[in-house]
C-alpha cells in the first residue's frame, strides 16, 4: 500500500511539474465560464425588464423586440486622434447624435411615454446594453482562450472577473431603478441643486438645463441640474457657459456637487470638498466648464458625495440623500468664507436626475 | 410597476447545504486524526483530503453566498418616500409610488393646509436586528 500512495505521489508531482500551467488554466476556463453564465443571466434578465417596462409605459402597437435588439447592438466609433486638435469637439458632436439617436429610436418604440418616461427609458436601455457589451466581450475573450489556450488572455481575464462582476451586478440594479423611475446614487449633485431651486422659478438653459436664482447668505445664488425628473444628465458645461456669459462673467465662484467614487474603507455618504471641475463622463463638459472659468477668471470648488459604484447606478441609500443638506451647509460656509454679499454664485449640481425634479 | 423582491429561501437552502458539507468535512477530519493516532495511513490520506477539499468547498460557498445575498439586500431594500410641509415642517414616510419624484406636490398637510412635496427617495438599508 505504501508502494502506492509513494507512487501516486510521484506521479501527481510529476503531472504537476510538466501540466501545472494547464491545470491551472483550465480551472481559470471554469471560473470565466462561469461568469459568462452569470453575466448572460443578467443580460437576459435586463433584457426582459426592458422589453415589460417598454410595453407596459410605451404601449407600443407593434412588438418592440427587434427594435430593441438593434438599439442593443448599437456602436460608437470614435474621432481619429492622431491629430488630437479640436477632438473634444468632435466628441462632443458624436455624443450629441448618439444621445439624439438613441432617444429617437426609443421614443419610436414607446409612442405613449411621456418625454420624462423616455428619458428612464433611455437609461434603462443604456444599463441593458452596457451588460449586453460586458457580456459578449468576456464570452469573446473567454472564447479566445479556450481556443489558443494563451495563458496572457485566460489570466489577464481572470484577474479582472471580480471587477467585472462588480460592474456589470451594478448595472443589474441599475436597470431596476430606472424602471421604476427611482432616484440613483449619481444624483445627489441634482438632489442637491433641487433643494436649492425649491419655491424658485425655474428655466431651461442649455442644454437639457434647469436653473434657478435664489439668495443664500445675502448672495445671488444661480442653482444648475439636469432637466428632471426623467433620467437625464443634460450638459452642465453649456449651461455654465450661458450662465456666465448672461452675467458677462462676473460670478465670484462656481461651486459643482457631484458623486464621487469612494476609496474601500471610506463611508457612504462622506462629503468632501477640493477644487476644479467635479465632474465625470468622457472628460468634454469638464474641458468647456474649465475653459469658461478660465477665460472668465472664475474659481471652481467642488464637493462630492462618496459612494461605491453599486450605490452610485442603484436606487438611493438614505446615506446618500442625507448628506444633501450636509452639502447645503457646507455650500453656505463656502460662500460666507469667500464672497461678499450681493456677489453670483453658481451651485451646478452634477448626475443622472431620475427621480429629481426641478 | 411592482418592486418584487428576490427570495432568499435558495441561498439559504444552499447555505444550509454548505453547512452539512462543513459538518461531514469535520468528521471526516475526526476521522483522519484517528487514523493518524492508530498508525492508518491510508485512512489518514483518504479522510484528510475528504476533510480538506470539504472545508475549503464550503467555506468557499458560503463566502460567495454571503457576497450574493448582501448584493440582493442591496438591490431589493424598501424605497421610501419622505414628504414634508413646507409650511410646518411636518413629516411622512411612506413606501414609494410609481410616479414620485422630488419635489412632486403630493397633497395638503394634515396640520397646516400648506403644501406638501416629496422630500427624498431614498432605499432604506435593512436594520441590524437586535440580539
Amino acid at each position: 500500500m505504501s508502494n502506492l500512495i509513494n507512487l501516486v505521489w510521484a506521479a501527481s508531482f510529476i503531472a504537476f511539474l510538466f501540466f501545472g500551467q494547464q491545470i491551472q488554466s483550465r480551472l481559470a476556463l471554469m471560473q470565466i465560464d462561469g461568469a459568462v453564465r452569470k453575466l448572460e443571466n443578467m443580460k437576459n434578465d435586463a433584457r426582459s425588464l426592458t422589453l415589460k417596462t417598454l410595453r407596459e409605459v410605451g404601449k407600443p402597437k407593434d412588438d418592440p423586440t427587434p427594435r430593441l435588439n438593434s438599439l442593443l447592438e448599437q456602436f460608437l466609433i470614435e474621432p481619429v486622434s492622431m491629430d488630437p486638435a479640436g477632438i473634444v469637439n468632435k466628441f462632443d458632436h458624436l455624443l450629441d447624435v448618439r444621445e439624439a439617436k438613441f432617444k429617437s429610436d426609443v421614443a419610436r418604440i414607446a409612442p405613449e411615454a411621456t418625454s420624462s418616461q423616455v428619458n428612464n427609458l433611455e437609461n434603462l436601455v443604456e444599463a441593458t446594453w452596457a451588460l449586453n457589451y460586458m457580456f459578449k466581450i468576456v464570452r469573446h475573450l473567454y472564447l479566445l482562450g479556450k481556443k489558443t489556450f494563451s495563458i496572457l488572455v485566460i489570466f489577464q481575464l481572470q484577474a479582472y472577473l471580480p471587477l467585472i462582476m462588480q460592474e456589470a451586478e451594478a448595472y443589474t440594479g441599475a436597470s431596476k431603478a430606472f424602471a421604476e423611475g427611482h432616484p440613483i446614487g449619481d444624483g445627489a449633485g441634482p438632489l442637491v441643486a433641487s433643494k436649492l431651486m425649491r419655491g424658485k422659478e425655474s428655466r431651461k438653459v442649455e442644454k437639457d438645463m434647469v436653473a434657478a436664482e435664489t439668495m443664500l447668505e445675502g448672495r445671488r445664488v444661480i442653482a444648475l441640474k439636469a432637466e428632471g425628473p426623467g433620467g437625464n444628465v443634460g450638459k452642465p458645461g453649456d449651461a455654465i457657459r450661458q450662465v456666465l456669459e448672461e452675467n458677462n462673467g462676473k460670478a465670484s465662484m462656481i461651486i459643482m456637487v457631484d458623486a464621487a467614487l469612494k476609496l474601500e474603507g471610506e463611508r457612504t455618504g462622506e462629503v468632501a470638498e477640493g477644487i476644479g471641475a467635479a465632474i465625470g463622463g468622457i472628460g468634454t463638459e469638464r474641458y468647456k466648464i474649465e475653459e469658461e472659468a478660465t477665460k472668465f477668471g472664475v474659481p471652481v470648488y467642488a464637493i462630492v458625495i462618496k459612494q461605491s459604484i453599486l450605490d452610485a447606478v442603484t436606487t438611493m441609500k438614505k446615506e446618500i440623500a442625507e448628506a444633501a443638506d450636509t452639502v447645503i451647509d457646507r455650500i453656505k460656509r463656502m460662500i460666507l468664507e469667500t464672497t461678499k454679499e450681493g456677489e453670483l454664485v453658481i451651485v451646478a449640481g452634477i448626475g443622472n436626475t431620475a427621480g429629481v425634479g426641478p | 410597476m411592482s418592486s418584487k423582491r428576490p427570495s432568499p429561501i435558495w441561498a439559504y437552502v444552499l447555505i444550509a447545504f454548505s453547512l452539512v458539507i462543513l459538518g461531514l468535512s469535520m468528521f471526516a477530519l475526526l476521522q483522519a486524526m484517528n487514523a493518524l493516532q492508530a498508525g492508518q495511513t491510508t485512512q489518514f490520506i483518504f479522510y484528510g483530503l475528504w476533510a480538506l477539499v470539504g472545508t475549503v468547498l464550503a467555506v468557499s460557498s458560503i463566502t460567495r453566498m454571503r457576497q450574493r445575498m448582501v448584493f440582493l439586500q442591496h438591490i431589493a431594500a424598501k424605497v421610501v418616500s419622505q414628504i414634508v410641509c413646507a409650511g410646518c415642517g411636518f413629516k411622512v414616510i411612506r413606501g414609494f409610488n410609481t410616479g414620485d419624484y422630488v419635489s412632486k406636490e403630493v397633497g395638503q398637510c394634515q396640520q397646516c393646509k400648506g403644501s406638501m412635496r416629496v422630500d427624498l427617495i431614498y432605499a432604506e438599508s435593512p436594520q441590524p436586528k437586535k440580539s
